[in-house]
């Protein structure tokens, strides 16, 4: 059955260089909020909408240098598939500035979710949410592989190429047309 | 559930390969923007007032599917 929140994985970065982290730790946020906030809240799960929380890591340059985490509130809402789709950008310097870089990652993707819940729900308050923080099991998310192999990160437009390996879709294009 | 055309996925997922492909187009190009929305207006409006024909090429579907 799909779930009624779904978290999408981006980065600006390159295969190489954006955060390796495993796709199991985005499942693990999805079923924990659906479970731990969502159905204590009444919120969403009852809904029609199916939320698709897109999370951008994006990488530095001159002109995309946040500071902190950006949330977009106006969805974009796609009706053909009852999908609202909310956008939150994650500067990867906060990653990179780390000392656990692992673990920082998984406190932002937390700290993402909690942002857009609290900004888009009133029943959804911040220390809920930090409260909340507490009962995720970080021992079995630090216990997952970092860096992850390439395939078990499932970014949003990772493809396999003919030989089979994982590409960014969009890096193949770009390469078409010689960006 | 009627699927895009698009690539065989639904339209929520196309929307979000656009979203992701505007952002790095923009991106590589040193586009400023706040969200988005901007960038794809940015990108529309390039489309418009003199992006390279390779560029408006590989844009094209994917305005395409702002207007939608």
């Amino acid at each position: 059955m799909e779930k009624k929140f779904q978290i999408v994985q981006s980065s600006t970065n390159t295969i190489e260089l954006r955060p390796p982290i495993s796709w199991k730790v985005r499942d693990y946020l999805e079923d924990f909020i659906i479970e731990k906030v969502l159905k204590e809240k009444q919120i969403v799960v009852s809904s029609q909408w199916t939320i698709h929380l897109h999370l951008f890591f994006d990488s530095y340059s001159p002109r995309f240098n946040y500071e902190n985490i950006h949330f977009f509130y106006k969805p974009r809402t796609v009706k053909e598939n009852m999908v609202k789709i909310y956008n939150v950008f994650i500067p990867e310097k906060l990653i990179n500035e780390a000392e656990s870089k692992y673990e920082k990652t998984i406190e932002l993707m937390y700290e993402a979710v909690s942002i857009f819940l609290t900004s888009t729900y009133k029943k959804v308050g911040k220390e809920f949410m930090s409260e909340s923080w507490k009962q995720v099991d970080m021992k079995y998310l630090l216990a997952l592989p970092f860096p992850a192999a390439v395939e078990d990160q499932k970014y949003l437009t990772d493809i396999r190429d003919e030989k089979g390996n994982i590409v960014d879709w969009v890096d193949t294009v770009a390469k078409d047309f010689n960006w | 559930m009627r699927r895009n055309p698009f690539l065989g996925m639904l339209k929520a997922k196309a929307l979000e390969f656009e979203s992701k492909f505007i952002l790095t187009y923009a991106k590589a190009s040193g586009v400023p923007m706040a969200n988005l929305k901007e960038a794809a207006e940015w990108a529309e409006a390039y489309g418009i007032s003199g992006l390279s024909e390779k560029a408006i090429k590989v844009l094209e579907p994917f305005l395409r599917l702002v207007k939608l």
